[in-house]
Parts: structure tokens; C-alpha cells; sequence
């Protein structure tokens, strides 16, 4: 059996909003393991950016029990240093630095400059791209090259786990296919574990091994295992299957389908 | 032939403009490259309407300086006489030293000291709530107060000065710093943060550069106050620098001595203000600049 890289198990996030209490994940329980690229979709609103954060160590569970790279990310904070990467939903680039310098940032944290990496920043502007642009300001660039910049970031310090929260959902449909095809491929080669949160079925089908399906509040309520074996029919019935999961996810009432039996 | 009426005469007139319209077009085509030098030489050459203001105002003193007396309005070429006085006295020099010198190296205490005591409130609500009553307070109470305080509690010249320096130029640094802080986007703090910095790597990855834009703002508002206050501060109570200068020029009523060292003052701000602003664009040089049309 092959390890896991994240366990969510029975994890509850509940914020408080004035005088009042959001769940934004309920009893969610997944696995993913060492080397897979699973999508984790869901409407808005119904967690996924807070489960980002608990991966991330940004925030921790409310209850249950988060472990990534067997180490609770949020209590053991720095153990993960370099070790989990994000691309976010949007670029989050720092505008007084450089393309290489924001490249460059994760590893000035890790004290780590260009030794031993076996890409360095400047090959991975290249890689994605973006070669001749290592001098420019951010703003200089447009939406589509900020975001493989972003993306060149997160890879640069060869992580083992990489994140990337709806990081091309805001581009257009060119652009967001052209990058998602990029971010597949340079990610996915190193055999590193790919997770990617979207909202967008055909984004999940287009990438992921494994979907796992996001009901309102964030709990599991559908999970496809080996996706690209769907082809055909089977892909548009996987799609209705989906869609109607997302809609009748979110009514919380007796008798809904709470997880949807896998396609034969 | 009937006259043409109003109405007819507007059709008539509005029909040529619109014969007119291509022609117009091809004038305002080609002058165009014309425009574009001509706006290219004036942005080169600066606020040419600042320098026509300034000519004029010089004007307007020496016409009035022929109809009264010296010590209330003297010529220009009086002025010019007294600058070179001053300069070909011994101790000109180490008089301005003195007084620049004042300036710069409190305002950096107060820089350094306000900035910190900023980023350190807008980064903790408690310390923010111990901090602004007394900022407040001392916002209440009249710069000058400050000047009378620091000429009882202190006998040196250079203690009274930094302390009215750091007193009146501390709130602003604080309020720059602490906004700076809070201004950084959440999202940037994400990001770095989960990249899991040591705190002096936060610091100075994201905040210092983050703030760098406000404080730097508020360093170039304070410059102009530190040196109102200093010269306060001479003026009332200084036995050297320029404020002290100043105090023996009003008591012999050299006004054209008075205004050469106003104006040695005046040089002064504005070039530390142009260094500022040189420091400030090569810094600053990140930020996207507005689009113009030519």
C-alpha cells in the first residue's frame, strides 16, 4: 500500500463571524496518497480554500485530525519548511520584486540559493516560458505569465507536495487550458503529489487521477478513482454524475444522497 | 436675396463643419508629430508654470522694493550682496553644518523609532491600544508648547532639539508605519507565511518592503517639519545654527540678512527633499506608473 501524503480525518473548521458560528468543514475524511494528482472539487463557498489552509498549516482544525507528511502541518509548523508548495488563485507575486527574485523567494527562506537544485529559477522561467522576462516587475506582465511565475515559484524549490487553489480559474479559457496543460505536465514529471482545488468539472477531468467531490458544508461527497479510464459515454455520464452530486450535495435534508455510488 | 435666419445660418454652419471634418483630421494629423516634441521638450523641461510664478513673484518684490524702505522689502541685488556676506564669514558654514546636522540625524532617531513603535501596534491590537492615547495626547497639545517644555527640562541645545524633533515628527512615522503594515494584502501574508519564514525573514521579505511606500511618504512630510522646528527651537533659544542667525538678523533688522538665510534654509529642503525623491523613485521603481497620452 502505498503511503499518504495528507490525511484528513473527520476534520471540522468552524470560524466565528461576529456572534456567530460558520462551519466551513464538516467531519471531512480523505486520504491522498505519495504521487497522486487528485482534484478536489466543490461549489463555492463549500470549503476548499480552508482545506488548502489546513494542508498548508495556515489555519488548524477545529476537530479531527490533519497530517501531512505524517506531521500535523498547523502544530509542527516548521517541520514542513519546503516541503508542501502552492500556487494560489491568483499570483501572489510580491510587486517590488523581480520575476526571478519572486522565483527566487522560497529558496532564500530555505538559505538554499541555486545548490543543489537540480532546476534553477532562471531554467524554469525557461520551462514555462517566461525566458527574458527575469528582470520585469510583475506588473509588467500579463495575467497568464504572472501565474507561471507563481507556478515557477512553487516549483522552483522541489517540493513534495504541490497545491494549487483555483490558480487558473480567473484566466481566460486559452490561457487557463494552455496553463493547466503546463502546470500538468512540469509538476505531474517530477512524480510529486498534485493537488488541485477547482470548481470547474472539466478542469478535474481534464488533469486528476482521482476527484474527490466537495458537498456544502466541506465533507466528501463523491470520490472517482481513475479517472482517465472514463472515456466516451462513460466521461459524460461521470460528468451528469458529478454535476448532480454538486447540486444535490449542498441540500442538507433526509434522504439526499449523502455519497454517490462509484460507475461501474 | 432674403437675409438667412438663425436656424438656416446654424445648418449652414454646422454643414461646412461637417464638409470641414476630414480636412481638420489631416491638419490635426499632421501637426501631430509636432505636438508630440512639443509635449516631449515640455515634460523635459519641467513646471514651466511653477518657474513663471516664481519669475514673477520676484518681480512683484522688486517693484515693491522701490517704494519701501530696506528693512521692510530689500532689493533682489540686497539680498544677493547679503547671501555673500554670510558666505565670506568664518563661522557661516559650520553654523548651517550644525543646524542640517540636527535635522538629519533626529529625524532619522525619530524615523527609526517611529516606524518601529508603528509596525509594532499594527502588528498587535494590544500594544496599538497603549500607544495611541498618547500619540493622541500629544497631537493636542501646540508644537510650540513642546519648543517652551524642551527650553525648561533641558539645558543642552542638542537634547532640546531632538526631543522636539522626535516629539513632533513621531506620531506621523507611527501612523505611516502602523498603516503600511495593515495596508500589506492578506493574500501576500498567506503566501509568505506558507512558505513558513524564520520572523526576521518575514520581516524583511515582506513587511519592510511592504511599509517602504508609506513611511517613505511620511519621511518626506517630516523633513519640512523637523526643520520648522529646529529653526523654532535656535530662533528661541540656540546659540549657533542657522536659527540663532536668524534671531540676530530680526534684532538688528537686517531683513535682506534674514532672507539669505531663509533662503539658505529653502536650498537646503528642497535639496534634501530632491535626494528624497531620487531615493524614493529608485526604490519605489516597482510601481506601475499611470499611463499618459501624448
Amino acid at each position: 500500500m502505498a503511503s499518504k501524503d495528507i490525511i484528513f480525518n473527520g476534520v471540522t473548521k468552524i470560524f466565528s463571524k461576529g456572534d456567530r458560528a460558520v462551519t466551513a468543514i464538516e467531519n471531512l475524511s480523505f486520504e491522498i496518497a505519495k504521487g497522486e494528482y487528485v482534484c478536489i472539487l466543490g461549489r463555492s463557498g463549500c470549503g476548499k480554500s480552508t482545506t488548502v489552509n489546513l494542508i498548508l498549516g495556515l489555519t488548524g482544525a477545529t476537530s479531527g485530525d490533519v497530517r501531512v507528511l505524517d506531521t500535523d502541518p498547523f502544530a509542527s509548523f516548521q517541520h514542513l519548511r519546503g516541503r508542501v508548495a502552492c500556487v494560489f488563485q491568483t499570483d501572489r507575486l510580491l510587486p517590488w520584486r523581480s520575476v526571478i527574485d519572486n522565483v527566487r523567494l522560497p529558496l532564500e527562506i530555505l538559505n538554499l540559493r541555486n545548490r543543489g537544485l537540480a532546476i534553477s529559477p532562471e531554467a524554469w522561467l525557461e520551462r514555462l516560458e517566461l525566458g527574458g522576462t527575469d528582470n520585469a516587475f510583475p506588473h509588467e506582465l500579463s495575467g497568464g505569465m504572472r501565474q507561471r511565475v507563481a507556478i515557477a515559484r512553487a516549483l522552483v524549490s522541489d517540493p513534495d507536495i504541490i497545491l494549487a487553489d483555483e490558480a487558473f480559474g480567473h484566466l481566460d479559457e486559452v490561457t487557463g487550458a494552455k496553463l493547466r496543460r503546463d502546470f500538468r505536465d512540469v509538476a505531474a514529471s517530477g512524480g510529486k503529489t498534485i493537488v488541485q482545488i477547482t470548481h470547474s468539472i472539466e478542469e478535474a477531468l481534464s488533469v486528476a487521477s482521482r476527484i474527490i467531490v466537495l458537498g456544502k458544508p466541506g465533507r466528501v461527497i463523491d470520490v472517482i478513482e481513475n479517472v482517465p479510464a472514463y472515456q466516451g459515454e462513460a466521461r459524460e455520464a461521470l460528468r451528469r454524475r458529478i454535476l448532480e452530486g454538486l447540486q444535490y450535495g449542498d441540500v442538507r435534508e433526509p434522504g439526499d444522497p449523502a455519497v454517490l455510488e462509484p460507475v461501474d | 436675396m432674403s437675409p438667412i435666419s438663425g436656424s438656416e445660418a446654424s445648418a449652414i454652419s454646422a454643414h461646412s463643419a461637417m464638409l470641414d471634418a476630414p480636412r481638420r483630421k489631416d491638419q490635426l494629423e499632421a501637426i501631430r508629430p509636432l505636438l508630440v516634441d512639443f509635449t516631449r521638450a515640455y515634460r523635459r523641461f519641467g513646471n514651466v508654470e511653477g518657474v513663471i510664478v516664481l519669475i514673477l513673484v520676484a518681480v512683484a518684490w522688486e517693484v515693491t522694493s522701490r517704494f519701501l524702505p530696506p528693512f521692510l522689502f530689500p532689493s533682489i541685488g540686497r539680498v544677493v550682496e547679503a547671501v555673500q556676506a554670510i558666505f565670506a564669514k568664518s563661522d557661516t558654514l559650520p553654523a548651517i553644518a550644525e543646524t542640517y546636522y540636527r535635522i538629519l540625524v533626529f529625524l532619522a532617531v525619530a524615523f527609526l523609532l517611529g516606524t518601529a513603535l508603528g509596525m509594532l501596534a499594527g502588528a498587535n491590537d494590544r500594544l496599538e491600544r497603549t500607544f495611541v492615547p498618547l500619540i493622541q495626547l500629544k497631537q493636542g497639545v501646540p508644537g510650540v508648547c513642546w519648543v517652551i517644555f524642551a527650553i525648561i527640562w533641558f539645558r543642552d541645545m542638542d537634547f532640546r532639539i531632538a526631543f522636539i524633533i522626535i516629539i513632533s515628527t513621531l506620531p506621523s512615522f507611527f501612523y505611516q508605519a502602523r498603516d503600511g503594515y495593515r495596508g500589506i494584502p492578506r493574500e501576500l501574508w498567506q503566501m509568505v507565511k506558507a512558505l513558513r519564514p524564520t520572523r526576521w525573514q518575514m520581516l524583511s521579505k515582506l513587511i519592510i518592503p511592504g511599509i517602504i511606500p508609506s513611511i517613505l511618504i511620511g519621511l518626506r512630510i517630516n523633513l519640512g517639519t523637523a526643520t520648522r522646528v529646529t529653526i523654532t527651537a535656535e530662533l528661541l533659544a540656540g546659540n549657533t545654527g542657522i536659527g540663532y542667525h536668524l534671531r540676530n538678523a530680526q534684532e538688528q533688522f537686517r531683513m535682506d540678512a534674514a532672507i539669505a538665510w531663509t533662503l539658505v534654509l529653502v536650498v537646503f529642503v528642497i535639496l534634501t527633499d530632491l535626494s528624497l525623491a531620487q531615493f524614493e523613485k529608485r526604490l519605489l521603481r516597482w510601481r506601475q506608473r499611470p499611463e499618459r497620452e501624448l
